[in-house]
């Protein structure tokens, strides 16, 4: 016996029974957090049992479970926070109603959009069931080792598809007056054939039904990936979001997606992306006296010179002025137009994720 | 290795914010057998889903530091997927040099600090898992200052983790900072304990640096003897 654990040995027993309890840091991490099995109903008043341990997830607003008879679905129960409390559990009742009207977004197979309201023994709405989406987080292509990891095999070609649908999503429900208010990337998920699923859609803005209701405003957003207007006049959340700030919003993760996860603000010798962000330098207008930082000039030197323009209108001239902000359409034009250049190209760099630097051509 | 990284295993190309997290393991005689195997066992499966997860595999560097007989680095600082591609075994051997363990660790973790500084990659406070069984056998106290320091001052998320009867809090009181201060394994709920871990860093990985003090982390009753650890000592202390 080694002699520290002979040491042991010698702690007395009248020690061992005196306890003290753990500071109250780690005891505020042993709270109950309202897990636990329920027993909801569908709208035809059928029973569906939700056990604690099919949770996949909780957020600020409810759980989310796998319904144990049919794996294609979940279910998303509301918190007793908002059950509890009538105008919170009436305003969401109206919210869920608007999106169940949405006939098109209830449809499409890209959206875990709510498919019907479920029920507590009281009749009372407590939540809703919604398709289950597969696939990884828009993270995984926020690196090239994590595309290498996620999926192997891809290219430049490849991601910049998955942005084309990504922005053929924002596109479609922006056509129906929902705004997608928080680009946070772990609401996007990916399939191994590019498909995007937007999830969490009950965070989107809604349109009122009808001419009496007001839109379906909510406040959640990543700083990193949210319109500088919005950041500087935290005051403006209380709004309705525009459509100028969502394509503020989609056009830094389109470039993220297709720089490897390099935010748009990202510079050399500069700070978090937020504060990048605050700074409002661009290093792709090269006037702003910043540089990418080291290594990333050899990315950008492949994107098509049209795109480019559209991120400096974007980031350098729709900084400060919405209404400069290009549109959804146009981004939507120029992910095309490089998927067909990447298409054609018989260089390998032009679709690699880490490339060599282009060469200039000489005129 | 992960093919974009440099000689110190710092990948360059991931613009992700990095949190630096050392695992300070005792694998001194008393671990071994069953503790050992069950520990093992977690820290695999802690690395195969911490680097399965798209938000923690970015952004967690792991430093893996055994203290048995001697203090060693088992696995240097790396993302963590590439810890996880080949996990290092973990041998039960010798007495308790936490002091040099905590040496170690102090100057290790400096050393990738000032990488990512150098390299201006932005990074979340480090986090310290110091998990032992028994009571150092080594000069703890001068080594414990700087990281407990750190810990005081909310620059460091520093968790001790006391592993059956014979742990000695005494110690462990003094090496950490007061909050959130020690806490004990449930048995030897080691698994349990490494998913809460995996599950926290997940959180802290996908939070802005700027916020990472807001970040809530999950419930710890799984693997936390929450019912209370021996009360201080008032003269006795080991040598």
């Amino acid at each position: 016996m080694m002699l520290s654990n002979f040491r042991k040995y010698l702690t007395t027993p009248a020690k061992r029974k005196m306890r003290v309890p753990v500071s109250n840091d780690w005891l505020s991490l042993a709270a109950p957090s309202g897990e636990r099995n329920r027993t909801i109903f569908d709208p035809t008043g059928k029973p569906l049992h939700l056990k604690k341990s099919d949770i996949l997830a909780h957020g600020g607003e409810g759980f989310v479970y796998k319904l144990g008879i049919n794996p294609y679905y979940l279910v998303k129960v509301c918190k007793d926070d908002t059950l509890n409390n009538s105008r919170k559990q009436s305003a969401f009742c109206d919210r869920l109603n608007a999106m169940l009207a949405l006939e098109d977004c209830r449809k499409a197979d890209f959206l875990a959009w709510p498919q019907m309201p479920v029920f507590d023994a009281n009749k009372k709405v407590i939540g809703f069931v919604m398709p289950r989406a597969n696939g990884r987080t828009l993270r995984a292509l926020y690196a090239p080792c994590q595309v290498k990891r996620f999926f192997p095999g891809w290219d430049r070609l490849q991601v910049t598809k998955v942005a084309l649908n990504l922005v053929n999503a924002v596109q479609m429900l922006a056509r129906h007056r929902v705004l997608v208010n928080d680009f946070n990337p772990d609401n996007f998920l990916i399939d191994k054939q590019g498909k995007v699923t937007l999830i969490d859609c009950d965070s989107f803005q809604i349109p009122g039904a009808g001419e009496k209701q007001n839109t379906f405003l909510t406040r959640t957003f990543t700083p990193e990936y949210t319109a500088p207007e919005l950041l500087f006049k935290p005051e403006l959340f209380n709004c309705e979001r525009t459509p100028e700030q969502v394509r503020f919003s989609l056009a830094v993760v389109v470039y993220m997606i297709l720089m490897s996860g390099l935010h748009p603000y990202a510079q050399c010798g500069g700070s978090d992306p937020v504060e990048n962000l605050k700074s409002g330098k661009c290093p792709l207008d090269k006037s702003l006296g910043v540089r990418l930082p080291v290594g990333w000039y050899k990315s950008v030197s492949w994107l098509p010179e049209s795109l480019k323009e559209y991120f400096v209108k974007m980031f350098v001239y729709g900084y400060k002025d919405p209404m400069k902000r290009p549109l959804i359409g146009d981004l939507k034009a120029e992910l095309e137009n490089f998927i067909e250049i990447m298409r054609k190209s018989t260089n390998k760099n032009q679709r690699a994720i880490c490339p060599e630097k282009r060469k200039t051509e000489k005129k | 290795m992960n093919d974009y990284a440099e000689s110190n295993n710092l990948d360059v190309t991931n613009p992700a914010p990095r949190c630096p997290v050392i695992l300070l393991l005792d694998t001194s005689g008393s671990m071994s057998g069953q503790p050992l195997r069950e520990l093992q066992s977690g820290l695999e499966q802690f690395l195969k889903e911490t680097s399965d997860d798209e938000t923690a595999s970015m952004s967690v560097e792991l430093e893996i530091i055994t203290f048995g007989g001697s203090a060693e680095i088992a696995s240097a600082f790396a993302p963590v997927c590439d810890i996880a591609d080949m996990p290092p075994a973990l041998e039960a051997n010798g007495c308790t040099p936490l002091g040099e363990a905590l040496k170690l660790a102090d100057s290790e973790l400096k050393a990738r600090r000032r990488l990512y500084k150098q390299k201006g990659i932005a990074s979340y406070k480090p986090w310290i898992v110091l998990m032992t069984d028994g009571c150092p056998n080594d000069d703890y106290e001068s080594a414990a200052a700087s990281m407990k320091r750190l810990g005081d001052e909310g620059k460091l998320q520093y968790i001790g983790i006391g592993i059956g009867e014979e742990a000695d809090f005494d110690t462990l009181r003094k090496i950490l900072p007061e909050r959130p201060g020690p806490v004990k394994l449930k048995g030897l709920c080691f698994k349990e304990f490494f998913k809460w871990l995996t599950d926290s860093l997940k959180s802290v990985s996908a939070s802005n640096v700027a916020e990472q003090d807001n970040v809530r982390l999950g419930n710890v009753t799984s693997w936390a003897d929450l019912a209370g650890i021996p009360a201080p000592a008032e003269e006795e202390e080991c040598e």
